[in-house]
């Protein structure tokens, strides 16, 4: 394994408001390494989104922050503004969920990638033009040269969420945040973004962080998969290990509401219940209400994250109940 | 880009065409040059019969406009009779006048807006954001009068008294020199600037609002641009689309406004003489004021259209 | 496998509270925002002054006294006198009453005709539409204070008659707030699927449209009434406006102007009561705006106009 790029300890992220504190994010902690693929996978409202913004520091200034997030020996979440504007874009880029609303629509698609560029390199014009070109085509994105002086309305869905991907590389990051990257495309799209961004992130050796919800695209792009429920970790492992040993009831669920097309079943499985309110989160572990093994006992202490195997960790109480099929 | 502008001045010759021939149909029904005639037939036909002819009130009210626009075509637009010089002359001197204070007024005014706007929109829910939106709530709820007359007391009188001395010329035009002339601007175009600040700010500010919420700024700040950069470059940029159309309508308001401050002010511009026309009645002069604004109005609307155009290329291209 | 049971149980605890229905949450918002209510508070004081000040004080508007003119105001005379003598808080009264007669019979007569014309327009869209739309848009451009001047002179010799002649150009306001929801209403999938289920036009209308339409019109009345106010204060101003023996509170303005000199009292006051009225009204439409509609507004504080 290779040296970890970014490793966050503790990550609690909270939003004041009239009612009291929402609590998005609590005790999130994990590694990123070089070249690897790192899942983040969760429903609406799991805190997965969130602790990507922390991470870029791009939350509101009311936003209740603590813990380390270190990069390249740095607490992110402690640098100035100055220090933080030099990682964005350069070590650290983010593509976002939407491309229609995250592209700029009074600018070219290539003065927005020249910026990137220009913000951080000292190039001229004409080198950070040609760059633009030579991204372009590299994500795919057909006669380039024709297309980097076009506007975003101009651009099909598939192509803009290219157009995102260029920008995010231009300078080469270290670290990839795919925020939900292909949820907004078509389908028939998806799978043609999620491989151009799965060449880049090849090409450019950079670690990439995927946040999504869709487990299928998990399954076919990712190395190490952390699952999130109600504000916390609660799963990690291998894309294996949790694929086909999962130990955590949630992940269980999860994997078993999706839709199979081999097996004879009529009817699909959905999680009951809903996600519990992150303002007043109900004591002991929370995914007690919707848990099909729960017990007192996880109404009584929030179980701590621990560890059932090489590389792979869960917080449940009962983790090994759960230990019938699969490795592990 | 050279089709879109060739299309929209074609489209707003037919609207100001009819707009004109509107007007004129309303203001014909509704003013009566032959009133003062009544009651001294049939001593003065003579009389009588001029007003017929120089007014054409003896062709249907529905045709009259056109027989108008005929005598426009060629620049004659008649006579008036409360001043005694012909209308386009009147226009022109007086609309110089006006535009005198107008212009400043709009222009300091927009830009002290915009500026205003940006800032409150930055430092929302700070002191500053509530102590401006205050003062252009408050300032949004003054009648032009009133301000004017506000003004007029305050930096007049009230100053003399305690300062033996008026800063700003509270009345009838000097000015010589351009000195003096800023003098006797000041406060009418103050007045007027004010209001239109109180007004357009809100307005921005929303604008700048709603536009910094929007996903592509948290991309530009991603990509690790500057505050500075991320505001005045991509927000502003696109907050001024709103922005510029609201331009065009607050012409409109400061060309009301002008009439009364201008009266409060006895400042020589269009507003009085558009006033004394009404009174007596001088229907030319009233056609020709009305007529006047409403293509000022048509042609700044267009314009405010194109600058859309240009702003926004989404709208160029379809 | 899960077991149904055991889950279903566990999920129910979690079940929320009953929502709460739009016109609930909407008189909630209302009620928390503190200028609204501040607004509606202050206008009900203001025209219960009107009404009732008069009462009380009892002197009549219009008896001059000459032995005690020109007085600042005092016990007797809450605003003082003007130059022969007449009580200003009776005069202010009655300019104030007539101000807000006239502004909600202007209200509510370009409401009346706005709504209907421009739901109209809405509903039926194309050939109607489209002139309709091309008219609104040609009111709305022109300077109001002009065109109404025009108007005003020979038309609107009475109060009621000036209020008629606002709303003749001030419908369209309306008409384009009402256009725009029922366009919009129009093309969502409720309205479609109602109609494919066989309801008629009129249960249409009045079961998924005006409900909407209410709203949005109720916010830009308000807005209405503020621009009525102001614009019939500055015709009355400029003598174009209510002539004797009606009076607004711009006339009182104009009354006073002559003397403004010595007297600024009284050219002022009437014309800071005519400001207090509109922020009233203005704060009062912001909070009915943030009730019936939040998603227009990204902030707290004051809206955009």
């Amino acid at each position: 394994m290779t040296e970890p790029v970014l490793v966050v300890e503790g990550l609690n992220v909270g939003f004041p408001s009239k009612a009291g504190v929402v609590q998005a994010v609590s005790d999130v902690s994990f590694e990123l390494h070089a070249g690897e693929v790192l899942a983040v996978v969760g429903e609406s409202g799991s805190g997965k989104s969130v602790t990507a913004l922390t991470l870029m520091r791009l939350h509101a200034k009311s936003t209740r922050i603590s813990g380390r997030a270190v990069f390249e020996g740095r607490d992110l979440l402690t640098l100035s503004d100055r220090d933080m504007r030099s990682v964005r874009g350069n070590d650290i880029a983010m593509i976002f969920q939407d491309p229609m609303t995250a592209l700029n629509p009074v600018f070219s698609v290539g003065s927005q990638i020249i910026e990137a560029i220009r913000t951080h390199r000292d190039v001229s014009k004409q080198a950070a033009r040609a760059r633009a070109i030579e991204l372009l085509d590299l994500v795919g994105v057909p006669e380039p040269r024709r297309r980097v002086d076009q506007f975003p309305h101009e651009y099909s869905g598939g192509m803009r969420q290219r157009a995102m991907i260029a920008m995010a590389i231009a300078n080469e990051p270290k670290v990839l945040i795919a925020d939900e990257p292909t949820t907004a495309l078509d389908v028939t799209v998806q799978a043609q973004v999620m491989e151009v961004l799965r060449d880049v992130q090849e090409a450019t050796g950079s670690a990439m962080l995927l946040i999504t919800h869709d487990l299928g695209l998990v399954a076919g792009t990712a190395d190490r998969v952390q699952v999130m429920y109600a504000s916390r970790l609660v799963e990690t492992g291998g894309v294996d290990d949790i694929f086909y040993g999962s130990r955590n009831p949630y992940t269980r669920a999860l994997l078993d509401s999706i839709p199979d097309l081999v097996s004879d079943t009529d009817r699909l499985v959905p999680i009951p219940g809903n996600p519990p309110s992150l303002l007043s989160p109900p004591s002991g572990c929370p995914f007690r209400p919707r848990c099909s093994m729960a017990t007192d006992t996880c109404a009584e202490s929030v179980p701590n994250l621990t560890t059932v195997g090489d590389g792979h960790a869960t917080r449940c109480h009962h983790a090994d109940r759960l230990v019938t099929e699969g490795a592990s | 880009m050279f089709a879109y502008v060739l299309r929209r001045v074609l489209a707003t010759i037919p609207l100001l065409m009819l707009t004109l021939y509107l007007v004129h149909v309303g203001v014909s029904a509704t003013t009566n040059p032959l009133a003062d005639f009544y009651l001294c037939l049939p001593k003065c036909q003579q009389g009588y019969d001029r007003i017929l002819e120089v007014y054409n009130l003896d062709v249907s009210i529905w045709l009259r406009p056109f027989l108008w626009f005929q005598d426009a075509a060629t620049g004659d637009l008649g006579f008036s009779s409360s001043i005694g010089i012909p209308v386009s002359e009147v226009l022109r001197v007086r609309g110089w006048n006006t535009a005198m204070i107008a212009v400043p007024s709009f222009i300091f005014g927009s830009i002290i807006a915009l500026l205003l706007s940006v800032y409150s929109a930055r430092r929302q829910y700070s002191f500053g954001d509530y102590f401006f939106t205050g003062l252009s709530f408050i300032g949004f709820a003054f009648p032009s009068f009133v301000m004017a007359l506000l003004l007029q007391n305050i930096f007049g009188v009230q100053f003399e008294n305690w300062f033996g001395v008026k800063p700003f010329n509270t009345g009838r035009k000097t000015g010589e020199n351009v000195l003096e002339l800023l003098r006797d601007i000041t406060l009418p175009a103050t007045s007027l600037a004010i209001l239109g600040i109180a007004a357009d700010s809100r307005f921005g500010r929303a604008a700048m609002l709603e536009t910094l919420n929007q996903d592509y700024i948290r991309t530009a700040r991603a990509k690790g641009l500057n505050e500075r950069r991320v505001v005045w470059r991509h927000a502003l940029r696109n907050a001024l689309i709103p922005i510029v159309t609201l331009w065009a309508l607050s012409l409109s308001a400061l060309l009301g406004g002008a009439v009364v401050t201008e009266s409060i002010f006895s400042w020589p511009g269009l507003g009085p003489a558009f006033l004394k026309a009404l009174g007596e009645p001088d229907l030319a002069l009233v056609l020709g004021f009305v007529i006047f604004t409403g293509v000022i109005t048509v042609v700044f609307n267009l314009i405010a259209d194109l600058l859309y155009g240009i702003l926004d290329p989404r709208i160029r291209f379809d | 496998m899960t077991t149904l049971d055991q889950s279903s149980a566990n999920a129910l605890e979690g079940l929320a509270d009953k929502p709460k229905s739009f016109g609930r949450l909407a008189w909630e918002r209302f009620i928390h925002h503190r200028l609204a209510i501040l607004g509606l508070v202050g206008l009900i004081l203001i025209a219960l002054g009107f009404i009732v000040g008069p009462m009380i004080n009892s002197y009549p508007f219009d008896k001059p006294d000459v032995l005690s003119r020109l007085q600042g105001p005092s016990r007797e005379h809450w605003f003082g006198t003007d130059e022969i003598g007449r009580d200003l808080f009776v005069r202010t009264a009655r300019g104030g009453r007539y101000s807000l007669a006239i502004g909600l019979l202007s209200a509510i007569t370009a409401t009346a005709i706005g709504t209907l014309i421009g739901s109209v327009a809405g509903y039926f869209g194309r050939a109607v539409d489209a002139l309709i739309a091309q008219l609104i848009n040609l009111f709305l451009v022109v300077p109001a204070l002009i065109v109404l001047s025009v108007f005003a002179l020979n038309f609107g010799s009475n109060w009621w008659r000036l209020a008629i002649v606002l709303a003749g150009l001030l419908w369209v306001r309306i008409a384009r707030v009402a256009r725009g929801v029922v366009l919009s209403i129009k093309e969502q999938e409720y309205v479609m699927a109602a109609r494919a289920a066989g309801a008629s036009h009129l249960r249409i209308i009045t079961r998924h449209i005006l409900p909407n339409v209410v709203g949005a019109v109720t916010v830009e009345i308000t807005l209405l009434l503020g621009s009525v106010i102001v614009l019939e204060s500055t015709l009355s101003f400029l003598g174009l406006g209510v002539r004797p023996p009606d009076t607004s509170l711009g006339r009182l303005v104009a009354d006073a102007k002559g003397n403004i000199d010595n007297d600024p009292l009284r050219v002022l006051t009437p014309g800071l009561v005519i400001v207090l009225i509109v922020l009233c009204v203005n704060f009062l439409g912001d909070g009915l705006r943030d009730a019936l509609d939040p998603r227009a507004r990204s902030e707290r504080g004051s809206g955009d106009d």
